[in-house]
């Protein structure tokens, strides 16, 4: 995740200026309570609901893909993480902590979680 | 829907025109020049500094810790046990220098909420837009009658990582084959929920390999712990009688201990041990009670959004200090909630609401030097409480098989090596 946020802030440092010019151009209308459809790598995407919730797993996921425990996911795909967590949450077993953990998300959630993992990893 | 297309394609077409950089608007303005002053260089200190800077490499962060070297508690267990060197545990802040934060090697005596400063003991005055305290625990000196300071080089607590956990390992090293191991256990909250049990797996490890001849009895201030029936099964399975656990119920309360004579005092009994490991009672770092974050607890209330206190504006608190329950004072816990801080405080700064969200944590616990077990929960910070998500988090399965119980081990040391990285390195 520390690679993931030092390219971040290079797409940060770019998009800033722009991200917070749009914040004044839309005040009033832009009300901080979706994201969804902020853009991959600005500033308000760096912010948002996905990058706090997304705060957690960089804990354990981290970059060394040597680790067999727990997997590095550089390079995965929103949709792969997606699908992953998911299949975590539904499984009916309790054998790892991401089982335990997964059933505390919503399907809106993981998608949003997984779309800003994806984004944030390249 | 249609606004959000057109936001993007503008934000392309300035992008493109290099437009952005002719634009100042006041909203950047007012943080670009912001002071974040974090005191405590732990897993919450050391992570708020770093992603904070991130997030806005304009902000000023300076990172107040009087260690020059951090030596973190997980794992530690793994030391006292002769299992992992005490090296592994140890890491410098060379890497938050290199980033443009400002480590300054003091300690924080004094907040002033009002003027927005803190007091070092260098005597140096730090002007703050927004505090951060992670200042981990203090010790209630002799709040165990017979505890207190000059105590621990007899009685070592190693509930701070250290020297002292090589005291606590030292004692082990040098005590005779049937000899007794007592470790007191202060009633709840403290540091570490499973700590304390994961200390008495690792000690009886250690007893059973070594001095097989030995008793560990862990006197326990609490009727219930953490992952209660996972280590009573493992203790069972892998010590058999060596170790023995007493809850108040079965006069395991600690209330006096008397260094000289080795000596613990229950409810109705008392016992001499030849190694005596103490966790004691704790509060919120001394800092937290100096800025006025801490309520007659000890420990500081949040609102758990921004952990902001709500007894001081402009000062947040993140990591063990805080009341967090159910979210339990952990080095996971304090990374979670020092990145969600980061992101808030820059919000704060960029005059966008704060939003609240979903955390979570883990916390792995050995049984044996290659068997782990596992709790975890999520949580809510809606309305600024934190409250676990209904039907989520747990612990391993009981009866787990030893491969699941090996694979945990394995998590868990890929889970220290991915947050010491992300926090320190």
């Amino acid at each position: 995740m520390i690679g993931l946020v030092r390219s971040s802030v290079r797409l940060i440092r770019v998009t800033l200026l722009v991200s917070a010019l749009l914040l004044t151009a839309c005040a009033g209308t832009d009300t901080n309570s979706s994201y969804e459809d902020e853009p991959n790598g600005s500033r308000l995407f760096a912010l948002s609901q996905a990058a706090t919730m997304a705060a957690v797993c960089s804990g354990c996921h981290g970059n060394d893909v040597t680790h067999d425990g727990i997997a590095s996911l550089n390079g995965y795909s929103a949709l792969r993480i997606s699908i992953l967590f998911r299949k975590y949450k539904n499984e009916p077993e309790s054998s790892t902590a991401m089982h335990r953990m997964a059933r505390g998300y919503t399907d809106e959630q993981i998608k949003q979680i997984a779309r800003y993992l994806a984004t944030e990893s390249r | 829907m249609s606004r959000s297309i057109s936001r993007r394609e503008l934000l392309k077409n300035l992008s493109a025109l290099g437009l952005a950089g002719l634009l100042s608007p006041t909203v950047l303005a007012s943080s670009q020049s912001a002071k974040l002053v974090v005191v405590g260089g732990g897993f919450g200190g050391a992570t708020v500094a770093r992603f904070a800077k991130r997030l806005l490499p304009t902000l000023q962060v300076s990172l107040v810790e009087p260690a020059k070297i951090y030596v973190a508690c997980p794992f530690s267990n793994l030391v006292i046990g002769g299992l992992r060197s005490l090296n592994a545990q140890m890491f410098s802040y060379g890497a938050l220098t290199a980033e443009g934060i400002n480590v300054l090697p003091e300690m924080a005596i004094d907040v002033d909420p009002v003027a927005r400063q803190v007091k070092l003991s260098n005597k140096a005055v730090l002007d703050y837009d927004k505090l951060v305290l992670s200042p981990g625990i203090d010790f209630r000196w002799g709040a165990l009658e017979g505890y207190k300071a000059d105590a621990v080089n007899t009685m070592p607590h190693a509930w701070k990582a250290g020297a002292q956990t090589e005291i606590l390992k030292a004692q082990l090293q040098s005590m005779p084959d049937g000899g007794v191991v007592a470790i007191s256990v202060t009633a709840a909250p403290f540091r570490c929920p499973p700590g304390p049990y994961e200390r008495a797996s690792i000690i009886g490890n250690y007893l059973k390999q070594h001095k097989p001849k030995s008793k560990l009895l862990v006197l326990d201030s609490n009727e219930k712990f953490s992952k209660q029936p996972l280590f009573l099964s493992a203790w069972e399975k892998h010590y058999g009688n060596l170790i023995e656990w007493r809850n108040p119920s079965n006069d395991g309360r600690v209330n006096r201990v008397d260094v000289k004579t080795m000596t613990l005092h229950t409810d109705f009994d008392s016992l001499k041990a030849d190694v005596v490991n103490i966790v004691p009672p704790q509060q919120a770092g001394l800092i937290a009670q100096r800025a006025g974050v801490a309520n007659e607890s000890g420990w500081c209330p949040i609102n758990a959004e921004n952990f902001e206190s709500p007894l001081q504006v402009g000062i947040h608190v993140i990591g063990d200090a805080t009341i967090a329950a159910p979210m339990p004072k952990s080095a996971f816990a304090a990374n979670a909630q020092a990145k969600v801080c980061a992101i808030q405080i820059v919000r704060m700064l960029s005059e966008l609401e704060v939003e609240p969200t979903t955390l979570a944590n883990t916390c792995y616990s050995f049984v044996t030097e290659n068997k782990a077990i596992s709790v975890s929960g999520v949580y809510h910070n809606q309305g600024g409480v934190l409250a676990s998500v209904p039907g989520a988090g747990g612990i391993s399965p009981r009866q787990a098989p030893d491969d699941l119980l090996m694979r945990e081990a394995v998590q868990a040391r890929d889970w220290f090596e991915t947050i010491t990285t992300e926090t320190f390195l």
